[in-house]
């Protein structure tokens, strides 16, 4: 307490304000410039002015809180600014205290709850001038701990005096980055980014609040020279200029999509102070400019590991200050990189009871197990068919693919942008397939059944079974035609077959029974988009009840936002990945005979 | 496939319940083992067959591998030492250095054996030493190197060099397989053939050993 009344601290800008006892933490707010959402005014009503109490004494809580807070917010400390009036020095907390990543994310970001706590601090300085009588150094009379840039401190006594002692500095990552005029604690931005082998998203992020403003997303650069990570990794052996070739490329689609997310949202570049980064290992490697060569032969070493940082600069970053902060989140082995870290995070699995399973489906299908506290993961290659590539008729999930199929008495058959079907993307093939399993109208094999078809097989199914010269085919459309060949359908026993003997390895690892699973969690872009009746239905996941299985979105993605809000998820990070028990499968004996097992197409029982 | 037995029938329809039922019911009735393998053999071909008219594909070969092996299992313990026939000629295969891969490398050999080949089998990541040792102890005229990644091609071509060196290069024909191998990868190895598939590879085999 001062003599003016009490102290209100205001999380995590810094934020301070001295008001009379009994003020409205609201009021406090407003005082010290503090953004609140108070969209009713202040009455009680909307609940928008939640923030958590870090310390100090309040009123009573109202039953205006027990209406509007949830129980589980209420222990957690929030209270509603309106509500409640300063006892004593308070520190409150006004980030939302959970974030939301994409639309997928915002689903399933809230069970995991984590206070907004950046690396980046802001801080308001309202500081005397200097006199005969106090004639402490410039950087002294801020009374920061932080390192300082020499060309930072060569910019601060002019800024100090135009700004008339009343700046806003910037620490990030223990080091002075920036000094601003006046009070700009309210704007600090970040962004997170999710470097992908085929497409990369980024989320511009408000440090402040804890909230994404806009995310986006673009085909990764690199793709021009190959489509997987190892056609990548050659590249840079093949060609000598290779590796600065793909660090640029992939540098560009960063820079486009932050560049026009600041345009979008108005945010000045200036403003953004931190990018975190997850991708795959040898995505992390290249961004960095740093040689994944050696993650590609046996026995897999990348570089690094360790979660990497430095300034903006360095990377060659231009849509950002040259001085803002960076980070990756940790790898955990050549072929299971920050992108699974990220999935953790997101999904929070390591927290959950029992026994779960994440998976994030793509050319390279990572997984990680939860079985009672003990953490396990595993990589493996389930090729390209799921992106549409070595599919007859294959092609990504653009207008005129066939994205979704059920069969029975009518065959109904759903293309993407209501035209004609032009072709088939993977969850138009992984429906089709279980479909046909399903119908038993191919066999264990994958055969497509020509005479032996079930008595009660649909007339729609058995008329649409082609065979002719070239094989045996199932047609999906006509005119143009789009059919499934016995070769795609051998191709997504290949890519199931690998994802199923991924996850038996790690249930055999961990000693658990599939019949143990609490849940299945689907992460990433496309396996979000499956049908987990179909996945079930081809067998790609073990046997489940279908309502256990549930998708998350772009998990990675959240996992990077989350390391960019708060210290505490981004070491909680550094610890999984250090946690989880990385399970080699190209050494493990099992895979094989595992992998050549889960070929077959079963019916399952109940379908 | 009109000359299959029942037996091998079950094993070219990858029909696993029937085909071990099946040798279970032989062996039971004091059935050769040795025949057994003859004709599971001969699945082998006709299904190496398939594949190569684009009847069957790969993951029908994989399948089917697993298959012969489960039953190899069964048939083990009664096989002891008993020589399995004349052989066609032997052949040494691995995958090479750096690499790990195995599936393709394990069907060719597998089609080779039911072929009627002596396959020496040395697996995965096997250094150049390695090979050019069991070529001179075997005296195998066909040495068969395998490998997924495409920069793995210099360890193919090590062993090539490592052969010259061993004064071995005239007595084998060096055959590559693997994903990506086309003509231009062959000169840059210095082997004699590239196999395109498995069925390919067979046939290599069976022209320099004239059969």
């Amino acid at each position: 307490m001062t003599d003016e009344g009490v102290r209100v601290t205001f999380r995590p800008s810094g934020t301070e304000i001295a008001v009379p006892l009994g003020t409205s933490l609201l009021e406090a707010a407003r005082r010290a410039g503090v953004q609140v959402e108070a969209v009713c005014g202040g009455q009680g009503i909307c609940g928008k002015c939640a923030a958590r109490l870090a310390g100090g004494r309040v009123t009573e809580a109202t039953a205006a809180e027990e209406e509007l807070l949830t129980p589980r917010q209420r222990e957690a400390g929030y209270v509603l600014l309106c509500q409640r009036q300063a006892l004593d020095d308070v520190e409150l907390d006004t980030g939302p205290g959970e974030t939301a990543g994409d639309r997928h994310a915002k689903d399933y970001c809230g069970e995991t709850a984590f206070a907004v706590d950046p690396f980046v601090r802001k801080t308001f300085h309202r500081l005397d001038p200097p006199s005969l009588t106090d004639q402490r150094a410039d950087l002294d009379r801020l009374g920061l701990a932080a390192r300082v840039d020499v060309e930072l401190a060569g910019r601060l006594p002019t800024l100090l005096r135009q700004a008339a002692f009343q700046v806003t500095s910037v620490v990030a990552d223990d080091t002075l980055i920036a000094m601003e005029e006046g009070d700009t604690t309210g704007e600090a931005f970040g962004v997170a980014v999710d470097v992908g082998t085929t497409t990369v998203a980024a989320y511009l992020t408000d440090l402040a609040r804890g909230r994404v403003l806009a995310s986006g997303s673009a085909a990764n650069g690199q793709a021009a020279y190959g489509a997987d990570v190892i056609t990548r990794i050659t590249h840079t052996m093949e060609t000598p200029d290779g590796l600065t070739q793909l660090q640029k490329l992939v540098r560009r689609t960063v820079d486009e999509i932050v560049v026009r997310l600041l345009a979008e949202t108005g945010v000045p570049s200036d403003r953004v102070y931190m990018v975190t980064f997850v991708g795959n290992t040898v995505m992390t490697h290249l961004l960095l400019g740093i040689t994944p060569r050696h993650i590609a032969a046996t026995p897999f070493s990348p570089v690094f590991c360790r979660p990497m940082q430095g300034r903006c600069a360095e990377l060659g970053l231009e849509s950002v200050p040259g001085r803002a902060v960076w980070r990756t989140l940790p790898n955990v082995a050549g072929f299971v990189g920050a992108d699974t870290v990220g999935v953790m995070l997101a999904t929070g699995i390591h927290d959950r009871p029992g026994v779960w399973l994440a998976v994030d489906i793509g050319t390279n299908g990572e997984m990680v197990l939860n079985c009672h506290g003990r953490i396990y993961t595993c990589s493996t290659a389930a090729g390209p068919v799921f992106e549409g590539a070595s599919v007859r008729q294959g092609m990504r999930a653009e207008p005129g693919a066939v994205y979704r199929v059920r069969l029975g008495e009518k065959a109904d058959i759903g293309v993407i942008g209501d035209t004609a079907a032009r072709g088939i993307c993977g969850s138009g093939l992984i429906d089709a397939v279980a479909e046909l399993v399903r119908l038993e109208a191919v066999n264990k094999n994958g055969r497509l059944k020509k005479t032996d078809l079930p008595p009660g097989c649909p007339a729609a199914v058995r008329e649409r079974i082609v065979t002719d010269g070239t094989g045996t085919r199932f047609v999906l459309a006509r005119d143009p035609e789009v059919a499934l060949t016995q070769g795609d359908i051998s191709q997504l026993q290949l890519a199931k077959a690998a994802i199923r003997a991924g996850i038996g390895i790690l249930l055999a690892e961990a000693g658990v029974g599939a019949s143990e699973l609490d849940g299945i969690l689907l992460a990433g872009a496309f396996g979000s988009n499956l049908d987990p009746v179909s996945l079930l239905g081809i067998g790609m996941l073990p046997p489940i009840d279908p309502a256990r299985i549930r998708a998350v979105g772009n998990a990675a993605g959240v996992g990077a936002i989350m390391a960019l809000l708060s210290r505490e998820q981004f070491a909680l990070a550094v610890d999984l990945a250090r946690r989880v028990r990385h399970v080699e499968l190209s050494a493990d004996r099992r895979f094989n005979s595992e992998f050549a097992h889960w070929l077959v197409l079963e019916k399952q029982p109940g379908f | 496939m009109g000359e299959l037995t029942e037996l091998a029938r079950a094993l070219v329809e990858l029909n696993e319940p029937e085909l071990n039922d099946l040798v279970r019911r032989r062996l039971d009735a004091g059935g050769d083992p040795l025949a057994i393998v003859g004709e599971c053999n001969a699945a082998m071909v006709e299904v190496g067959r398939l594949f190569e008219e684009k009847q069957y594909f790969l993951s029908e070969l994989i399948m089917a591998g697993e298959i012969m092996k489960g039953v190899m299992a069964l048939l083990e313990p009664r096989l002891g030492d008993a020589p399995s026939g004349a052989s066609r000629g032997t052949v040494v295969i691995g995958t090479v250095k750096e690499d790990i891969h195995d599936i393709g490398k394990n069907i060719v050999a597998m089609l080779l054996s039911g072929t009627g080949f002596t396959v020496v089998d040395l697996g995965v990541d096997v250094p150049a030493e390695a090979f050019v040792a069991k070529v001179r102890e075997t005296g195998a005229r066909v040495l068969g190197l395998s490998a997924l990644l495409n920069f793995t091609y210099p360890q193919m071509k090590k062993v090539v060099e490592e052969l010259v060196s061993a004064g071995l290069r005239d007595r084998v024909k060096v055959v590559i397989g693997g994903a990506p191998v086309n003509e231009q990868v062959r000169q840059f190895v210095g082997a004699d053939y590239y196999a395109v598939d498995a069925a390919a590879g067979v046939n290599i085999c069976k022209e320099v050993y004239g059969a």
